[in-house]
C-alpha cells in the first residue's frame, strides 16, 4: 500500500447567504500519495481552489468548513490546536499560488522573504538561513542566485518570481505541496520549465496536489487526477485511465472540447449550458441539465461515487467501467 | 488573391520607462490583413502584440511607419479624420470583466455604437436591433436590462462581441478574447466567432498566446518575439514545419493533453524572456537559441521571403 | 486578501438575478428600491422632508415672530408657552429654530450642490483633456485650496458685504477646489479602464465618454463627498455669522444660535442644545441618505 501524504475525507464547506447555506464543497474526498503528483481538475467555480484553502486552513468567515477530516500523514489536522496548526503551514504543508506578484511582499527583497520562512520554522542562525535560501534558489533553477537574492519582486520576471515562490514553499522540506494554478500566469516556454521542476520535486519525496483547469498541464505532470464539478468530485482515476477511458460525461465533455480544438474540427465540441449556480443546484445529479445521456433517475437522485475499475471511481449512474483487457 | 483590407508597414513604437530608458514595444513590424481571412498574432508576454493591436486600432500613434486601409494611409490622421474608418474597425478585448462599463446595462452597452453612428431613427428601433444582436450571439432577450456583473465570463464576452459587430464592421481585432475563459466556454466563443466570420464576411486579427486557439482560428499566423516578427506563413505550414527556432520551441512547449506522450519532449527552452527594456543585440532570440552562432549575436536578421512564408533567421531556411 | 475573496464569492451568489427579468432602471425604480431595502435611508429621507416642511411652513407652525423680543422673559427654560424656552432677548427658541432652518438648510445644501457641480465638471474636464486645460484648472483650484478657508471667506464677505446670497457665493467658491481635485483623480483612474478604451475604439466622442462612462462612475465618490460637505457648510456659515459676516442678528440661523448660546451654557443650556440637536439630525440624515443613494446607484451593491 502506498503511503498517503494527504487524505481528505468527506470535506464539506459552505457560506451562509440570504437564500440559505450555500454548499461550496460537498463531501470532497481525495488522496495524495507520497512522492506522487495528484491533479485536481475543473473549470472556474468548481471548488478546487476552495479545497486547497480548506487544507491550508485558509477559509475565513463567512465561509467555513462544516464537516470532514483532513489527515496529513495520518495525523488529523482538525484535532490540532490553533497554534500547532499554524506552525504546520510553510513547514509540513506549503502552497504556491497563481500570481506570485501578489503573494510576495513587494517591499521586501526576495532573499529576505525566503530567509524569514526558514527562521520562522527552524532554529537556525541568519547566516545558515541565507545559505539554505541560496541552495534552494539553485535547486529551483534561479540563475545567478547571489544576485537575485538581493532583488525585489518587481525586478524579477514572472517565471523567476514563481521559482522564488517554489523555493520559499520547499525550503522547509514540506511533506505536501499544494500548487494552485502555478503556471497559468506564465508564458508557455517558462511553464514547461516550471513543470519539469515540479516533477523533480515529487521525485524527491514531496507529495504534490496540483490544481489546474489546463488539461495539458495535468496530463503531462500528474500521476492521477480528480475531476471536480459544482463542488463535488465527479471522477477519479490514474492519469492514463482518465484520459483514455473517461467515464463521467463531464470529463468526456472536457476532453472532447480540448481534443476538438487540437484537431481543428470545423465546429468545436462544447458542453451545452453553463456551470450551475451553487445556490440553485438542480435536484438529482448536478450535471444532469447539461448531460446528453441523462436518464430519469439522474434527475431525481444524486449519484454517489462508485468504483468502476481498479483505482477508477465515478459519480454517475450511467458510467461504465473499462473491462479488464 | 483576396483584397488586402489593412496593411501595416515598418511600424515602430517605444514607450518611455523609468531612468530615461525606453521599452521597445514594437520594432519594424509589417503585416497584411486579407478580407474575410483571419491573421493570428502569437507571442508570449512582452512581445508587443497588444501594442500592435492598439496601433492598428488608431488608439496609439506609431512612432514611425504606416498603416493603410484599402490603400489610404490612415496612421497620420487626426481623430476627426479617422472617424470615417472607425466604424469598420472594431475590437474585442481580453478581460470580459473590465471591458464593459459596470454601470451600463446590456441594452446601452450594445447600443452605444449604434447611437454613436446614428444608425437608427428612434430609441425603440435601436432597442429592437440590440435584441436582434443578442440573439445572434446567443444571449437570451430577457437579459436586455441586466448589468454585466450578473453574467458569467463567457456571456460577458458575448456582450462584447455583440457590441463589436453592432456597427457592421469589416475588421475586428480580437485581443486575447478567450484567454480568461474555461475550455468549454472558450470553444463556444470560438465557434461563435467563426460563424460570424462566415455569415458576415468579417476579417479578424486574432491576438493570443494560446497556440491551440491560434491554430484553430487562423488562416495565416505571425509569430512575434520581443517586438519583432520572426516568422509568418499559412497556419498549417508553420505548425507542421516551423522555420524559426523560436516557433519550433513554442510549438513544442505546449503541454499536450495526452499522458502517453510525456517522455517525448523535446528540449525545453532555457532561460527567461529578456526584458523589453534591454533587448539582446543582434538577433533578439540568440540568448536562448541553442543554434546561435557568432553572426546571430551581432547582426539582426531581416525578414526574408521563402515561398509563401517569411522568416527572420540567419540559419533558415536550413 | 483572502477574506475579500470570500466576500466576493458570497456577493456573486447574492447577485445572480436568476428568474427575475431585468426591469428598466429609471431613477424612480431605483429610489423605490432604495426605500424598500434601506430602512435607514428611508427614515433619513423622511426626516429631511420633515425638515423642509418645517422650513416652508414655519410661519404656520408658530405664533411668535422670528424676532419678537420679550425682555421680561429672558432665558426662560422650556415651558408650556415656550416649548424650547427663550433666548437672551426673550425670543422663542422654537420659533427661531424653525426660521433658522431656512438659512441653515439652504446654506448647507445650495452652495454644496453648486460647488459639487462646478468642481465635478471642471475636475472631470481637467482630468480627461489633460495638458493646458488640466494645468490651468488645477492651478486655479490650488489657489483656492491654499488660502486658509476662513480668511478667504472673510475677504469675499468684506468685499461683497453680508447677506445670504453672498454667503452662498463664498461657500461655493471655497469648496469647488477640493471637489475638482477628487473628480480629477477619479477621472484619471477611470480614463485608463478598459471600457473607456473600448468606447474610444468604438469612436464615441470625448464628451459622450465623459457623460456615459466617467461621470456615472465618479458618482459614488461625489455623493459621499456631498454628504461630508453639507455639515461642513452649515458649520462654516455659523462661524461667518458669528464673526458678523454672514447672517446678521437678529435673524436666526442654527449656527448663530449655537454660538450665541455658548455664553449661556451653564444657566440656559437649552439655547445651545436645541440648535445643536437640529444640526446633528440634519447631518446624520444627509449622511445616511447619501450612503443609501450611493449603494443603490451601484449595480453591484444591490441586494436581492
Amino acid at each position: 500500500m502506498e503511503e498517503k501524504t494527504l487524505i481528505v475525507e468527506d470535506l464539506c464547506a459552505g457560506f451562509p447567504t440570504l437564500r440559505g447555506e450555500v454548499c461550496v464543497l460537498d463531501h470532497v474526498s481525495l488522496e495524495v500519495a507520497k512522492g506522487k503528483i495528484t491533479g485536481l481538475v475543473g473549470e472556474s467555480g468548481c471548488g478546487k481552489s476552495m479545497t486547497a484553502r480548506a487544507v491550508m486552513n485558509l477559509i475565513r468567515f463567512p465561509g467555513r468548513v462544516t464537516s470532514g477530516r483532513i489527515l496529513l500523514e495520518g495525523q488529523d489536522l482538525g484535532s490540532m490546536g490553533k497554534k500547532e496548526r499554524r506552525m504546520l503551514q510553510g513547514q509540513e504543508i506549503s502552497m504556491i499560488f497563481q500570481d506570485p506578484m501578489t503573494s510576495l511582499n513587494p517591499v521586501m527583497k526576495v532573499g529576505k522573504q525566503v530567509d524569514e520562512t526558514v527562521l520562522l520554522h527552524e532554529h537556525v542562525t541568519r547566516d545558515e538561513a541565507k545559505k539554505r535560501t541560496l541552495e534552494m534558489f539553485e535547486a529551483a533553477g534561479v540563475p545567478d542566485p547571489e544576485r537575485r537574492y538581493h532583488c525585489y519582486p518587481h525586478q524579477l520576471s514572472g517565471g523567476l518570481r514563481q521559482r522564488v515562490m517554489i523555493a520559499m514553499a520547499m525550503i522547509c522540506r514540506p511533506k505536501l505541496l499544494i500548487a494552485d494554478e502555478p503556471t497559468t500566469a506564465l508564458d508557455v516556454t517558462v511553464e514547461a520549465q516550471i513543470l519539469d521542476l515540479m516533477k523533480e520535486m515529487s521525485r524527491k519525496g514531496t507529495g504534490i496536489l496540483l490544481i489546474s483547469h489546463n488539461l495539458g498541464v495535468i496530463a503531462q505532470v500528474c500521476d492521477d487526477a480528480y475531476v471536480m464539478y459544482a463542488g463535488k468530485i465527479a471522477e477519479q482515476a490514474d492519469i492514463c485511465t482518465l484520459f483514455d477511458h473517461p467515464a463521467h460525461p463531464y470529463t468526456k465533455g472536457l476532453l472532447s472540447a480540448v481534443s476538438s480544438l487540437r484537431n481543428g474540427c470545423e465546429t468545436l465540441k462544447t458542453i451545452p449550458g453553463n456551470v450551475p449556480d451553487l445556490s440553485r443546484l438542480p435536484a438529482g445529479c448536478c450535471f444532469s441539465p447539461r448531460c446528453d445521456c441523462c436518464r430519469q433517475e439522474c434527475k431525481e437522485k444524486a449519484p454517489e461515487m462508485r468504483e468502476i475499475g481498479p483505482g477508477h471511481s465515478v459519480r454517475c449512474f450511467a458510467a461504465e467501467g473499462v473491462t479488464a483487457e | 488573391m483576396s483584397e488586402v483590407l489593412l496593411e501595416a508597414r515598418k511600424l515602430y513604437k517605444a514607450f518611455p520607462a523609468d531612468h530615461h530608458r525606453t521599452v521597445q514595444a514594437v520594432t519594424d513590424v509589417s503585416l497584411e490583413l486579407e478580407k474575410g481571412k483571419t491573421l493570428g498574432l502569437v507571442g508570449e508576454s512582452g512581445c508587443g502584440k497588444s501594442t500592435l493591436g492598439r496601433m492598428l486600432m488608431h488608439l496609439i500613434p506609431p512612432d514611425s511607419g504606416e498603416i493603410q486601409i484599402r490603400g489610404t494611409t490612415v496612421s497620420g490622421m487626426s481623430e476627426a479624420e479617422f472617424m470615417k474608418y472607425r466604424r469598420m474597425l472594431q475590437m474585442v478585448f481580453q478581460d470580459p470583466y473590465a471591458s464593459l462599463n459596470p454601470r451600463m446595462n446590456v441594452r446601452n452597452l450594445i447600443a452605444e455604437p449604434l447611437e454613436t453612428y446614428r444608425m437608427y431613427e428612434s430609441r425603440e428601433e435601436t432597442t429592437r436591433h440590440v435584441a436582434e444582436l443578442m440573439k445572434t450571439v446567443g444571449l437570451p432577450e430577457e437579459f436586455l436590462y441586466r448589468y454585466p456583473h450578473q453574467f458569467s465570463g463567457g456571456q460577458r464576452q458575448r456582450i462584447a462581441i455583440a457590441r463589436a459587430i453592432a456597427p457592421d464592421p469589416e475588421l475586428i481585432i480580437c485581443d486575447e478574447p478567450v484567454s480568461a475563459l474555461d475550455v468549454s466556454v472558450q470553444n463556444q466563443i470560438l465557434n461563435l466567432l467563426k460563424k460570424l466570420q462566415q455569415t458576415r464576411g468579417l476579417t479578424y486579427l486574432f491576438i493570443s498566446h494560446d497556440l491551440s486557439v491560434i491554430r484553430y482560428i487562423s488562416d495565416r499566423i505571425a509569430v512575434m518575439y520581443l517586438g519583432k516578427i520572426c516568422e509568418t506563413g499559412a497556419t498549417e505550414e508553420v505548425f507542421r514545419e516551423p522555420l524559426h527556432p523560436y516557433t519550433r520551441f513554442l510549438t513544442a512547449s505546449v503541454p499536450l493533453p495526452d499522458p502517453h506522450r510525456r517522455g517525448e519532449r523535446r528540449q525545453t527552452l532555457t532561460g527567461e524572456i529578456p526584458s523589453p527594456l534591454a533587448p539582446p543585440s543582434g538577433c533578439r532570440f540568440h540568448t536562448r537559441c541553442p543554434f546561435a552562432t557568432e553572426q546571430c549575436s551581432q547582426e539582426e536578421p531581416a525578414l526574408r521571403q521563402s515561398g509563401g512564408r517569411q522568416v527572420a533567421c540567419h540559419l533558415s531556411p536550413n | 486578501m483572502l477574506r475579500k475573496k470570500e466576500k466576493q464569492i458570497v456577493a456573486a451568489f447574492e447577485h445572480r438575478a436568476g428568474d427575475e427579468i431585468g426591469e428598466q432602471e429609471t431613477f424612480g425604480v431605483l429610489m423605490r428600491r432604495m426605500l424598500r431595502e434601506n430602512k435607514l435611508a428611508a427614515v433619513s429621507l423622511l426626516v429631511i422632508i420633515l425638515m423642509f416642511l418645517c422650513m416652508a411652513l414655519a410661519p404656520m407652525l408658530t405664533s411668535y415672530g422670528e424676532t419678537d423680543m420679550d425682555l421680561l422673559n429672558r432665558l426662560q427654560p422650556p415651558s408650556g408657552a415656550h416649548l424650547l424656552g427663550t433666548d437672551e432677548g426673550g425670543r422663542d427658541v422654537l420659533t427661531r429654530l424653525l426660521y433658522g432652518s431656512r438659512v441653515s438648510l439652504m446654506v448647507g445644501i445650495v452652495p454644496t450642490l453648486l460647488s459639487m457641480v462646478l468642481g465635478a465638471l471642471l475636475g472631470v474636464v481637467a482630468g480627461y483633456r489633460g495638458g493646458l486645460t488640466d494645468t490651468v484648472i488645477m492651478r486655479l483650484a490650488d489657489v483656492v485650496l491654499a488660502f486658509p478657508s476662513m480668511l478667504l471667506a472673510m475677504v469675499i464677505m468684506y468685499t461683497l458685504g453680508g447677506g445670504l446670497f453672498n454667503v452662498f457665493l463664498t461657500l461655493t467658491l471655497m469648496n469647488w477646489g477640493s471637489v475638482a481635485r477628487i473628480a480629477r483623480s477619479e477621472t484619471l483612474r477611470l480614463k485608463e479602464s478598459e471600457y473607456v478604451e473600448a468606447a474610444r475604439s468604438i469612436g464615441v466622442s470625448g464628451w459622450n465618454i465623459i457623460r456615459r462612462h466617467i461621470l456615472p462612475n465618479c458618482l459614488p465618490t461625489l455623493i459621499v463627498l456631498f454628504t461630508l460637505n453639507v455639515p461642513a457648510a452649515i458649520l462654516t456659515e455659523s462661524s461667518l455669522s458669528f464673526l458678523g459676516l454672514g447672517i446678521q442678528p437678529p435673524s436666526a440661523s442654527w449656527g448663530l444660535m449655537v454660538n450665541t448660546g455658548r455664553q449661556y451654557l451653564y444657566n440656559a443650556p437649552w439655547l445651545s442644545f436645541a440648535p445643536s440637536a437640529a444640526i446633528m439630525v440634519a447631518v446624520l440624515s444627509f449622511n445616511f441618505l447619501g450612503d443609501g443613494l450611493r449603494d443603490v446607484l451601484d449595480p453591484r451593491q444591490r441586494k436581492q
